[in-house]
Order: C-alpha cells, then sequence, then structure tokens
C-alpha cells in the first residue's frame, strides 16, 4: 500500500501543479453557475426553471466530471509519451498498484470539484434567493454523483492508455461535448419527448436526472398548465431504471478501464 | 564473480531478428559496454535484461535470477532509458525521493552522496521541467541510482548532448566504477572507449566480438578502436 500511496502522490501533485486543473475542473463550472446566473436576470421569472440552481447544479457536477475525464486522460497518456511509465514498468510496481495509484488522485479531484460545485450552487442560492438543498440533500447529491465521477475517469483511463497525448483530447472534447449536450444540463431534454427517452439510456442525462430528484428541481414548463403547477422531478418515474443503468455502465466501463490498462502494460512488455 | 550471464539469447519481432542466441557474462562491479550502431540489437538486450521486453528464446540469469523470475531481478536492477524519463511536475528533490521511496526506505546519506555527486544541491527545488536537457538527463541517471541498484542499465546517456555535458556525465559515470554493475550501450565509440572495462560489439542482433579495447583491437589486428569497430562491423554487414 505504501508504493500506491507513493504514486498516487506523485500524480496528485502532477494534476495540482497542473494550471489546467483549476481551469477545467474549478474554474469552468463556477464560471458557468455565473454565467446561467446572468442568463437568468434576463428571462422572465419561472420561465426557464432549468437555469435555477436546483436544476442547473447537477447538470454542473456531471458536466464538470468530463473534464475531470480530460485531465486523467493527459495524465496517462502523458505519462506514456514521455518514457516514465516505461521506468516505471522495470521498478517493483505492480499491475494493480499502477491502476490505483492513478485513481485515487482522480477521485480526489473528483470529490473536490463535487463539493465545490454544491457549495457554489449553495451560496448562488442564498444570494438570489431562490434557495438549493438542505445539508441531508446535499449529501444525498454528493453520493448520488459518485457513479458518474467513476464513469469519466474510467473513460479518462481508457482513452489515456490506448491513445497519445495529441489523440487523448480530442476524442475527449467529443465526450465533453455529448456529456453538454445529452446530459441536460443546460438543454431542456424533458421538452423534447423521445430525444429524452433516447439520452436517459446514456449515462449522462441519468445522473443529472437523478441529482434532480435530489435537489426537487422541476421539470421545464410545456404549457400553461405546467408554468402554474410546475412539476417536480421525480425518482419513482424513471429513477430505479437509471440507477440501474448507471451502475451497469460504471461497472462495465471500470471493468474495461481495468482490461485496457493490464492490456496495454502487458503489449508494452512484450 | 559473473552477475550477468546471457545464454543464447533471442529476441524476434515478427520477422526480424533483433537478437539472435546472443551469449556472454558480465562480472561483479564492472562497467560494460555495449557498442553497435542503430537497430543493433543494444537497447532490446537491455530491455530484455531489465523487465521491458520478453526474450523469444535463450535465457538470462541476473544476479542469480533467471529471467522468469523478474520480479526478484527488478528488486536489484534500475535503468535510465533513451529518453529523459522523470516526473517534469516535480522537483529534484521530489523526483529523488519518489524513486528512492519505490524501492525502499530513505537514506539521508546515500542521498546526499548522489546530490553532491551529480551537483544537484543548487537545483534541488527546481522543477524537472524548468532544467536544460543536459541537467534532466543528469537528474535521469540521478534517480536510476538512488534506489542503490547493484546492477544500472544507461540506454544511450549521453545521447544528443553537447561535448561538455557529455564529459561531466562520463565524470560521473566513471565516479560509479566498482561501487555498481554497469551496463552502458552507446554507439559514440569514444565514449566506450573512455569507460568501459570490456565491450560488446553488436551489429543485427549479432554478437560479433567481446573483450577490453586493446583486446578488440588486437582481434582486429588495427592500432585504432574506430578502425576496430568499422572493420569487424563493415564485415558483418558485408
Amino acid at each position: 500500500m505504501k508504493k500506491v500511496i507513493l504514486f498516487a502522490k506523485r500524480n496528485l501533485t502532477e494534476m495540482i501543479r497542473d494550471p489546467l486543473l483549476y481551469i477545467f475542473c474549478v474554474g469552468f463550472p463556477i464560471f458557468m453557475i455565473l454565467m446561467f446566473n446572468v442568463i437568468l436576470h434576463y428571462i422572465p421569472d419561472g420561465q426557464s426553471p432549468i437555469f435555477y440552481e436546483k436544476s442547473l447544479i447537477p447538470g454542473i457536477v456531471m458536466f464538470s466530471y468530463s473534464l475531470l475525464m480530460l485531465m486523467s486522460s493527459l495524465l496517462i497518456s502523458k505519462d506514456r509519451q514521455s518514457a516514465f511509465l516505461k521506468r516505471l514498468f522495470s521498478s517493483p510496481l505492480k499491475a494493480y498498484q499502477f491502476i490505483l495509484g492513478y485513481l485515487i488522485p482522480f477521485i480526489i479531484v473528483g470529490l473536490c470539484q463535487t463539493v465545490i460545485c454544491i457549495v457554489s450552487g449553495y451560496i448562488s442560492g442564498l444570494i438570489s434567493g431562490r434557495g438549493f438543498v438542505d445539508f441531508g440533500n446535499a449529501c444525498l447529491l454528493f453520493i448520488e454523483m459518485l457513479p458518474m465521477m467513476v464513469i469519466c475517469i474510467s473513460l479518462g483511463m481508457i482513452f489515456g492508455t490506448i491513445l497519445n497525448d495529441k489523440s487523448s483530447p480530442a476524442v475527449s472534447s467529443i465526450f465533453i461535448c455529448a456529456s453538454g449536450i445529452l446530459g441536460g444540463a443546460w438543454m431542456p431534454l424533458d421538452t423534447m419527448g423521445n430525444f429524452e427517452k433516447a439520452c436517459g439510456f446514456l449515462p449522462f442525462y441519468e445522473s443529472t436526472y437523478l441529482g434532480r430528484c435530489i435537489t426537487g428541481a422541476t421539470h421545464t414548463p410545456i404549457d400553461e398548465a405546467t408554468t402554474l403547477n410546475p412539476v417536480i422531478y421525480n425518482f419513482s418515474d424513471r429513477g430505479t431504471l437509471y440507477l440501474a443503468l448507471m451502475i451497469a455502465y460504471m461497472v462495465v466501463l471500470v471493468s474495461l478501464s481495468l482490461f485496457a490498462f493490464t492490456n496495454k502494460m502487458k503489449k508494452d512488455i512484450s | 564473480m559473473e552477475i550477468i550471464r546471457v545464454e543464447k539469447l533471442s529476441k524476434n519481432y515478427k520477422a526480424l531478428k533483433a537478437l539472435d542466441e546472443v551469449s556472454f557474462s558480465i562480472k561483479e562491479g564492472e562497467l560494460f559496454g555495449l557498442l553497435g550502431v542503430n537497430g543493433a540489437g543494444k537497447t532490446t538486450l537491455i530491455r530484455i535484461l531489465s523487465g521491458l521486453a520478453k526474450k523469444s528464446g535463450g535465457d538470462a540469469v541476473v544476479d542469480g535470477h533467471p529471467l522468469s523470475e523478474i520480479d526478484e531481478i527488478k528488486k536489484i536492477i534500475d535503468i535510465s532509458p533513451q529518453e529523459t524519463s522523470v516526473a517534469m511536475n516535480l522537483t529534484v528533490k521530489e523526483n529523488l525521493f519518489f524513486f528512492e521511496s519505490l524501492y525502499g526506505s530513505h537514506d539521508e546519506e546515500y542521498f546526499n552522496k548522489i546530490v553532491d555527486s551529480f551537483s544537484l544541491k543548487e537545483i534541488l527545488n527546481k522543477r524537472a521541467k524548468t532544467l536544460s536537457g543536459g541537467w534532466q538527463r543528469r537528474l535521469s541517471i540521478a534517480v536510476a541510482l538512488i534506489s542503490k541498484p547493484k546492477i544500472l542499465f544507461l540506454d544511450e546517456p549521453t545521447l544528443g548532448l553537447d561535448v561538455l555535458i557529455r564529459r561531466e556525465l562520463w565524470k560521473i559515470i566513471k565516479s560509479l566504477k566498482g561501487e555498481t554493475t554497469i551496463v552502458l550501450t552507446s554507439h559514440y565509440l569514444e565514449e566506450i572507449e573512455a569507460l568501459c572495462d570490456r565491450v560488446a560489439i553488436l551489429s543485427s542482433g549479432h554478437l560479433l566480438d567481446i573483450g577490453t579495447v586493446e583486446e578488440i583491437k588486437e582481434h582486429a589486428k588495427v592500432n585504432s578502436f574506430e578502425e576496430a569497430f568499422v572493420k569487424i562491423v563493415g564485415g558483418d554487414i558485408k
């Protein structure tokens, strides 16, 4: 375990000394919250509840993980390109120690991102008077987002393992776009009928949807009736299905990332 | 006493024979050179001996362990690859500490000895990425030594460095003679001549000659090491 901690510490240090971490993983989510507050300022009350903290924050947290995916893929692909990993392959480090050594700092950064987004949402809700969630539900939201975080870290590990340091950010950016659009963070998917159902088969929207069930967010109004009586996101509608799908994605992608990394390691030593 | 014995070691990359039944041995404390032109099989050989590549045939015994016990071998060796391979966002001190701790516990006295030998004291708190290529290479070799390896593989340690930095690195490598068994690959003849106790000349995966520089000159019946190398390798190419 000492070697895992040592390698994890090195990876965490590499990450926190990279200015991109602060721009992408901390600055960008906060910027998004501020930006949507400005947009809301110019929209009449009640017309765009998707930009209210209760709706927006679960989406922003989900989106911030896609930026973590970019960071993790970059770190691994850079290590591979720089021959740093090659040197470590000749050291007594075992395959599982490599994987844990990468996973731990990514998880630490992801947890910090979640806290920052939730606290920012709380402060924003306090200032705007729209409110956010109580401490209990904030903790529940924190836990609910964990599978999505693991999914994004796994994707980052897969891209970092199989792609080089030039193509891994390019492929990651496709997923960042996908999470922004298909995750429903700022796009009212709930007004798009079958398109929303299709997005429900992807983990991005599942995590946003479940997060909104916890925060008690309201659906985007589609007519006068729903404007007057907003419909709250309800776990009993699709919650169980989405939760099961998200966990299935997590299990599959974690297994794939472990397979990809160990397989690549074996290939590099062949 | 021999510390490495290579027995009919072969490595094939599909149709290409990178190593073809190479056999020789290296004595403990020796500074052993692997000399050859590009593609001779030098790097392949040390990659196999350090567990970074799998053999296709034959075997090697490193400090009593056959290659099948590579996890045991990894505990007593270290390698400085051709490319500088340090953690760029860590400081010099953090890099040294990281590699030292990977292999065992911190030894302050030895740590300071390496820092002094490589003249790293002034730059201990600088990040590796801010150093020049020569200093990065110096650090790369220092981190390979910090783990107190019994055997150190130096793959083209001075490749791409200017003559002054190369001479400085030679001094450092010379100072390690006797304490650690060093296997050094190079295609710089003057480097091999200046540093190595014995040399193995490889070409196209074959071992063409082995011995001290003087013995190799005698075998080729010429007066200079360069002429001997050209005669031996040129003959093989023909």
